[in-house]
């Protein structure tokens, strides 16, 4: 687009010729630049330089007499003329005191007017006077304005008047101005337009060329005028008519006219497009570029001259998609719902300039082929017209060259013969290097394309462009370029395409002296799964060669090119991994037999060979590499490999080292100078390879068992050796919670000796969770449920008297490391025979289920290697004593405790015992061994919580009953019970009463002095009130048949106030009694009252006391003595004790 | 390359007397047996390659019904056009109704040919090259039912199997009666 003339590739623009008054121009020009549209000014500082505008001697040829044929279609410089040198409007600027003042002046004046005007004279060019005014003041007489006018012979508006003063006068000077030019401008072109259609129909003219050119010259007018739609018809119309005149035309010598209205469709094209595209009709551009393309393509002409056709083939294309770039924001992205349908029939590429310069850069290749052969036949021709002639350049027609001929001072313009413009046009174009305008085209479509996500596209024109390198000699461009292209193919399994660009590839690397790449690219060519098509012979498949015959003979070449160099100290290597291409050349599958080995013993494993090379080849040496070097081999016997055949050859392997077998590499080395080097990889991981995955073919298996290649993996364990160690973990029974529990541990050595042997510890959750303390109580010390205390019993603490010094230096390197579940102790070197023991010491704070895990590692002597040895034990922990506790009141003995009744009201309320103040509350504990031993209890007693030798005593305990014995034997389920009295000294509604401890021991009777263990259960908090009330009974603890017995109820009000009880008490049919049935007492504060009642029974045995009830009624409270309190028994008669020695009765 | 300009020039594209004697004698240096399918010459132009391309894009199938010099071309047009599959797949503008369509449209704008995709409910790719530039659409998605019938019943083979490439004869056969029997109106 470029090469165009400016004049073509923008709008054209209204041009005005300014004249006189110098000064003005420059402010002029700059406004009518500014306006929308903008006027071209043509500033001529005096009128004796308007004869610029003069006019050339061409007259209309219709309009003479005999009209001669045109010797062209359009004049090249008839375009820029009117934009540059013929003014639609002429205007002539004059001062107000040059016409008012002076006559000469006035004169000067009007002779600068008739030359204006004679040089205007026979155009439809307009005049415009402008008078110059530089105070609004100065204005000129209406006589004065109107001879100027008659002068000038124009309408009184085209005289205007120009006010320069101020700003504003000036700016509204200017806006009249350049509105006068514009409309005159208008019309100008409107005339000039409408003149020349007038032509087109009045006379129907024999030469098309004028046609064309009047069409075309309609149409710029219209273009001045910015009428588009019209432009648009007279362009479509010349375009016609261009096409037309292509098969009648005889004007020009065959060639000459071809290029001449080739040349001419191009700039016509050209300008249709540019208006279709900025008028946004993407579509129809892209139609009409189509429509050009069809109608011209097989426009080529002579052969000769072909690399002509398709260089301005390649050259619409570039255009056009020039042109699209431009304009690109207003591609159809949404418009057109589905391309490639009946609705719209383009697809998405046709509206992107990628596509296009692709296209360019396909057919400039094509010029290059055309003129590679045109050269070629051009030696053929006879000599005298193969030359060029000296001097041709372009002639004053667009699309014509002529001859430039100098005879003295004389020269003259011939025309040319078409073998002279042959030849001059092969000499022209043989001085252009297409290459790297090929390259740099398909750069641009490459790079549309991947920025468009069309990675194929983009990738066909990286080949377009490495081929380009190629034929160019560019090697190293070249290869790099095929190479991604290549990259590309593989990924998709595209084994034709890959198949070429391999071919092109392998040449790259012979050029420039490659050997590996060479022949790397040739065992993959050879590789490739490219079968015959039936059309090898006329394929153009490049350097690659047609495939069928080839394979074979890359293969034999390849393979036979190492035969031939055979002096060559250094063999071609070649490295296979994983992602290589050359893995359908040579892939190998190791897989072991077993999954694990004992050390020294012997593992088969199995390497497969495959090749999809299509001759067979012969392997004189395998080599097979492991991460063990000593387990190395080597086969040298020749082994065939036949085409897509698994080679299958099983070796034994023995290694004597433990830990991970695995083979590395497999060296294949062919005819002495090939070495190819793959990676080993496992049959159960291999990955299929992408040229051959998709081919028909039976499916093989690398090894015999096809359960092998699914599962066969190119590593082996190889174990540990046997541990000759015992290692015994012995327990006794479960664990109590509390004690500290002793686990011997014993470590015998049965064949081994044991060098920097470690015994390790670790406790664990038996119910799995690993963890041993519970993840709230982390921060607390007893956090740990179970905890490894410490390892006892080692020889060298008994020792550690008798021998210090050795004991010293064995400490030295003992690593004696314990945390809570886990402890490291070291083992000192032990012969075959001796034995070592420790003990565990491990304390459960909780009842747990603990598995223990002791493992012993060591070294067993000369070899390097570690032995480990595992036991594990599960030891279950269990609470020796099951301990609780119950409160109670002492006997007949009843407070009114007010939180009691709160309680019995509403039981939802959180229940806590309460106690009486000052009174002696029973507390009951129990103790059960819950064992499945027998233990022996020490002591029970209730320790205050902060230790029993607090500042203030809170309350008093006091032991009622206990163990008599100082030590008591529990056999298993067997319950104690110990009775204390507890004595609240002030009310508290929470007292803690602290805990209950239990001391005990196992009873074991080896041991001689056992470990006294104190299990603890806490007393719950207590709510300790003063009661308002005490009831109390006195009653004789026996009666006698028939004799009367006093019975007392004492009720004490402890409060300041006065109570008034009610009582009652019912009848009996075993006694008879007197007092009150049912009465009421007043209690005064502080004071007791006393009910007396007299009973005497009747019936012996153990008898119920009649029902007595006492209501509070301050507390609504009802008292009511139990069953036990409210019994008695009776004897018949007067009990005979036996009496002890100092004889005195027991008296109740 | 430097046959290729020949070439051109050979393959008839507008039916003239004169090119049309230049065939057979083409055809029958290059492939006697192609002569021997189409007595009616005028048909051997309309579909030159058929193509079913796999879910990694990989060829399944590729058959080219031209005796000329292309093969290879045609290779890369059908690699190419499927750029323009994947844009018009992936394209979530597509609206309801085409939601269902597998008939993809025409792919590949070249002067010479006319691509159009194919894609089956197993995102299996087929696509169809033709030298007729003023094909009917309707014609093109009758071909393709056809094809995919053809391919059903090819796949369908219990010696077949999935995602390789397709080797069987008969495909092979039955393909070339469909690209035989393609645009029936066509005639001299």
């Amino acid at each position: 687009m470029e090469d165009y003339p400016e004049e073509l590739r923008t709008p054209p623009v209204s041009l005005v010729c300014l004249t006189g008054c110098p000064e003005l121009h420059h402010p002029i020009s700059a406004f009518l630049h500014s306006e929308q549209p903008p006027i071209n000014t043509l500033a001529l500082p005096d009128f004796s330089k308007a004869s610029v505008l003069a006019r050339k001697k061409n007259r209309d040829p219709l309009s003479q007499p005999t009209p001669a044929p045109p010797s062209g279609i359009l004049k090249r410089d008839w375009l820029l003329k009117h934009r540059t040198r013929v003014p639609a409007v002429v205007a002539a600027l004059f001062r107000a005191d040059q016409i008012s003042g002076d006559p000469a002046q006035w004169l000067q004046a009007c002779t600068d007017l008739e030359n204006l005007k004679s040089l205007i004279h026979g155009r439809s060019t307009r005049l415009v006077v402008v008078l110059v005014q530089t105070q609004a003041a100065e204005e000129l007489s209406e006589d004065v304005m109107t001879a100027l006018r008659k002068r000038a012979e124009i309408d009184s508006k085209h005289l205007v008047e120009f006010v320069q003063n101020d700003a504003s006068d000036l700016r509204q000077s200017l806006n009249k101005l350049a509105s006068l030019f514009a409309e005159l401008c208008l019309t100008y072109y409107k005339e000039e337009g409408r003149r020349i259609r007038s032509i087109i129909e009045k006379k129907s003219s024999p030469f098309p060329e004028l046609n064309i050119r009047y069409c075309f010259k309609i149409a710029i007018y219209a273009e001045f005028r910015r009428d588009w739609s019209e432009a648009l018809k007279f362009y479509e119309e010349a375009y016609r008519v261009l096409r037309e005149m292509a098969n009648t035309s005889t004007r020009l010598p065959p060639i000459q006219r071809l290029v001449e209205i080739k040349t001419i469709a191009e700039q016509i094209h050209f300008k249709i497009s540019t208006l279709l595209l900025h008028g946004g009709k993407i579509m129809e551009a892209v139609a009409r570029f189509l429509k050009h393309i069809k109608t011209y393509k097989r426009l080529v002409g002579l052969p000769e001259v072909d690399f002509l056709h398709w260089e301005w083939f390649s050259r619409q294309f570039l255009v056009f998609a020039e042109l699209l770039e431009t304009t690109a924001a207003s591609a159809p992205s949404s418009q057109s719902p589905r391309f490639g349908t009946s609705e719209s029939p383009f697809s998405e590429w046709e509206f992107q300039p990628a596509y296009y310069y692709q296209l360019a850069a396909n057919y400039l290749r094509e010029k290059r082929c055309c003129l590679e052969q045109s050269s070629v036949s051009k030696t053929d021709l006879p000599t005298k017209i193969t030359e060029a002639p000296d001097s041709v350049m372009p002639s004053i027609h667009i699309g014509q060259s002529a001859r430039l001929v100098e005879e003295g001072d004389i020269v003259t313009v011939l025309p040319l013969s078409d073998a002279e413009y042959v030849a001059y046009a092969l000499a022209e174009a043989e001085r252009f290097q297409d290459c790297y305008e090929i390259i740099a085209l398909y750069k641009r479509a490459q790079e549309s394309f991947s920025s468009h996500g069309s990675q194929r596209m983009a990738c066909l024109c990286t080949l377009g462009m490495a081929r380009e390198y190629y034929a160019s000699d560019d090697f190293t461009n070249s290869k790099q370029l095929f190479d991604t292209v290549a990259a590309m193919y593989r990924r998709e399994g595209w084994a034709p395409l890959l198949w070429e660009v391999l071919g092109y590839l392998r040449d790259c690397g012979k050029r420039l002296g490659l050997t590996n790449e060479y022949t790397a690219y040739s065992l993959e060519m050879a590789a490739l799964p490219v079968f015959s098509t039936g059309f090898e012979e006329t394929i153009d498949f490049g350097p690659a060669g047609p495939a069928t015959l080839s394979r074979e003979e890359i293969q034999r070449e390849v393979l036979n090119f190492a035969v031939e160099t055979d002096g060559d100290p250094e063999p071609v290597g070649l490295d296979v991994d994983l992602v290589s291409p050359l893995r359908s050349v040579l892939l190998v599958a190791v897989a072991f037999h077993e999954q694990s080995v004992k050390p020294d013993s012997v593992a088969s494993l199995t390497v497969s060979l495959l090749s999809h090379l299509p001759l067979l080849f012969k392997v004189d040496l395998l080599e097979v590499e492991f991460n063990q070097p000593a387990c190395n081999f080597s086969m040298s016997i020749p082994l065939e490999v036949s085409p897509n055949k698994w080679l299958r050859l099983t070796h034994e392997v023995k290694s004597g080292q433990s830990g991970k077998l695995e083979c590395l590499t497999v060296k294949a080395k062919i005819n002495n100078n090939l070495i190819i080097c793959c990676r080993a990889e496992s049959p159960a991981l291999m990955e299929d390879l992408t040229s051959w995955k998709y081919e028909n073919q039976r499916e093989t298996y690398p090894t015999l068992d096809p359960a092998l290649s699914l599962s066969g993996q190119k590593s082996i364990q190889v174990d540990e050796p046997n541990p000759l160690v015992d290692l015994t973990l012995n327990s006794i029974g479960p664990a109590l919670v509390g004690e500290v529990f002793q686990i011997p541990v014993l470590v015998v050595s049965t064949g081994h000796v044991i060098h920097g042997g470690e015994l390790k510890i670790n406790l664990v959750d038996a119910r799995g969770g690993g963890m041993l303390m519970s993840p709230r109580e982390t921060d607390e010390s007893d956090a740990h449920h179970v905890e490894l205390l410490s390892i006892s019993g080692l020889p060298e603490e008994k020792e550690d008297d008798l021998n210090t010094d050795l004991s010293e230096e064995t400490k030295s390197d003992n690593i004696r490391k314990i945390q809570y579940s886990f402890g490291v102790v070291s083992v000192p070197v032990l012969k075959e025979g001796e034995s070592w023991c420790c003990n565990l010491e491990i304390r459960w704070h909780r009842p747990k289920s603990v598995m223990v895990y002791v493992s012993l590692g060591y070294n067993p002597g000369d070899v390097d290697q570690r032995v480990n040895v595992h036991r594990s034990l599960q030891i279950e922990g269990k609470v020796p004593f099951f301990t609780n506790h119950r409160f109670m009141m002492p006997f007949r003995r009843e407070p009114l405790l007010i939180s009691n009744i709160r309680s019995l009201i509403s039981p939802l309320e959180e229940k806590k015992v309460s106690l009486a103040l000052k009174e002696n509350n029973i507390v009951i504990v129990s103790a059960k061994n819950c064992t499945d031993v027998p233990l022996n209890l020490v002591s029970m007693k209730i320790v205050p919580e902060g230790g029993t030798d607090s500042n203030e005593k809170l309350f008093l305990v006091q032991e009622i009953s206990g163990i008599s014995n100082k030590c008591t034997r529990f056999v298993p389920g067997e319950e104690f019970r110990g009775v204390f009295s507890i004595t609240p000294l002030v009310a508290k509604s929470s007292l803690s009463l602290g805990v209950v401890c239990v001391e005990w021991t196992r009873d074991s009777k080896n041991q001689d002095q056992p470990e006294t263990v104190t299990t603890k259960h806490s007393l719950p908090q207590v709510c300790v009130e003063e009661p308002p009330l005490v009831a109390a009974i006195e009653c004789p603890p026996f009666a006698i048949v028939g004799d009367p017995f006093s019975l007392y109820i004492k009720v004490k009000n402890n409060t300041n106030l006065l109570q008034e009880i009610k009582y009652s008490l019912g009848d009996s049919q075993n006694f008879i009694f007197c007092g009150a049935h049912v009465h009421t007492a007043s209690i005064l504060p502080g004071k007791e009252h006393v009910l007396s009642y007299k009973f005497v029974p009747f019936s012996a045995g153990v008898q119920q006391l009649p029902r007595i009830t006492i209501t509070s009624v301050r507390y609504s409270a009802q008292l009511t003595p139990s069953i036990a309190a409210g019994t008695i028994f009776v004897y018949p008669a007067e009990p005979k004790f036996s009496l002890e020695k100092n004889g005195s009765e027991l008296v109740v | 390359m430097l046959f290729k300009g020949i070439n051109n020039k050979l393959r008839p594209q507008s039916l003239d007397l004169h090119q049309f004697l230049s065939v057979p004698f083409y055809f029958l240096s290059t492939s006697l047996t192609f002569f021997a399918f189409f007595p009616n010459l005028s048909q051997q132009n309309m579909i030159v390659c058929v193509a079913v391309v796999g879910h990694q894009n990989n060829p399944l199938y590729l058959q080219s019904f031209t005796g000329s010099d292309d093969a290879l071309k045609l290779h890369h047009i059908v690699h190419c056009s499927l750029d323009v599959i994947d844009e018009r797949v992936n394209n979530p503008k597509r609206s309801a109704s085409t939601l269902n369509e597998t008939f993809l449209g025409l792919l590949y704008p070249t002067e010479n040919y006319k691509v159009y995709g194919y894609l089956t409910n197993t995102k299996v790719k087929f696509i169809m090259v033709t030298t007729d530039l003023d094909v009917k659409d309707a014609d093109v998605r009758s071909f393709f039912r056809k094809f995919h019938a053809a391919y059903v019943d090819a796949v369908c083979n219990p010696f077949h199997v999935p995602g390789k490439k397709i080797t069987s004869n008969s495909f092979s056969e039955r393909v070339g009666a469909i690209v035989r029997s393609f645009g029936p109106s066509m005639t001299l």
